[in-house]
């Protein structure tokens, strides 16, 4: 089950990353049960809240931050502003709300959040009893972290 | 939005910290933020679907954090190892499980997804374009800060 989730969650994000940015994906290394991760500068992270819970975070460096920005609304973008945390706080809303979509055709009825956005490296983030896996996308413009930390609701056959 | 939908996680916070943890706690003034700052030592943040949308936090210093999980699982914690935790995230979910149950009785309806810990001052938590409320609650422990940002869908 995990697999399949990480998999729409791989497949959304390399489909969006490319259409929106216009770069080549390469779908790099995966690491499974992780619980504690460590920040980069910059991370998105998005809730899942339906049949599947739990949240997907998406982390790079600044200066991959920029880039994407840069690519997305066509313009440099020196200083990492209002606009640009928006612009990628709006890439992670796309690739998770997609995903979400793949998730509902395969039965899993989702609702996910808004994104938010943590700035600054060095602090760690606990997604506690859920496991997390993650998947490094590379990108001619920097690499794309995707974290996911996802589990199924319990239902009441499950508790009976 | 978040300013009138504050009190419900006021209100919540401080009765379960009251009947849970038998603690005095008083809430303070609301106060508005810029939509992105910086946070305490630790964060549990929940986020909220449905016709409120958006993320309810609640940030602490290390040493409130520690005392009230010692209280909270009736032992002493030195360290802020798994368990503890486990223990404060346990503790933002029922704030926020609470505060969203009062305001469902109130007609919105909104759900909240698993509690994530943030750890480490470094980072500063942007809740990109939403208007952001906080609410310090002070407790023998120390203070608790309610973070709110949230629209209405």
């Amino acid at each position: 089950m995990q697999t399949e989730l990480l998999n729409v969650f791989i497949e959304s994000a390399s489909e969006v990353l490319e259409s929106e940015l216009g770069v080549a994906v390469s779908c790099g290394k995966v690491s499974t049960n992780v619980s504690t991760y460590i920040t980069d500068d910059v991370t998105v992270l998005i809730s899942l809240v339906g049949d599947v819970s739990g949240i997907a975070f998406y982390s790079m460096t600044l200066e991959t931050a920029k880039a994407f920005v840069g690519c997305m609304l066509f313009q440099e973008i020196e200083e990492f502003d209002d606009l640009a945390q928006s612009g990628i706080g709006e890439l992670g809303n796309v690739i998770t709300g997609q995903s979400g979509t793949k998730l509902a055709e395969m039965g899993f009825e989702i609702q996910i959040s808004v994104p938010t956005l943590l700035v600054g490296s060095g602090s760690s983030i606990s997604t506690l009893d859920i496991k997390r896996h993650i998947v490094i996308l590379e990108t001619e413009l920097g690499h794309f972290r995707l974290n996911l930390a996802l589990r199924e609701s319990a239902t009441v056959d499950d508790l009976f | 939005m978040s300013k009138e939908l504050i009190h419900y996680f006021t209100q919540s916070t401080v009765a379960v910290l009251e009947m849970e943890l038998g603690l005095e706690a008083t809430s303070g003034d609301v106060v508005s933020l810029s939509s992105k700052c910086s946070m305490s030592d630790v964060t549990v943040l929940v986020s909220l679907v449905g016709e409120v949308q958006g993320v309810v936090m609640y940030s602490m210093g290390m040493d409130t954090a520690l005392r009230i999980v010692s209280e909270l699982m009736f032992e002493e914690f030195e360290e802020f190892d798994e368990l503890a935790q486990s223990g404060i995230s346990e503790m933002g979910n029922i704030f926020s499980g609470q505060g969203v149950q009062l305001m469902e009785e109130a007609g919105f309806q909104t759900k909240i997804s698993p509690p994530t810990l943030v750890q480490g001052p470094q980072a500063s938590i942007s809740t990109v374009g939403f208007g952001r409320y906080l609410v310090p609650i002070c407790t023998d422990y120390g203070e608790i800060q309610i973070h709110l940002a949230v629209r209405q869908d």
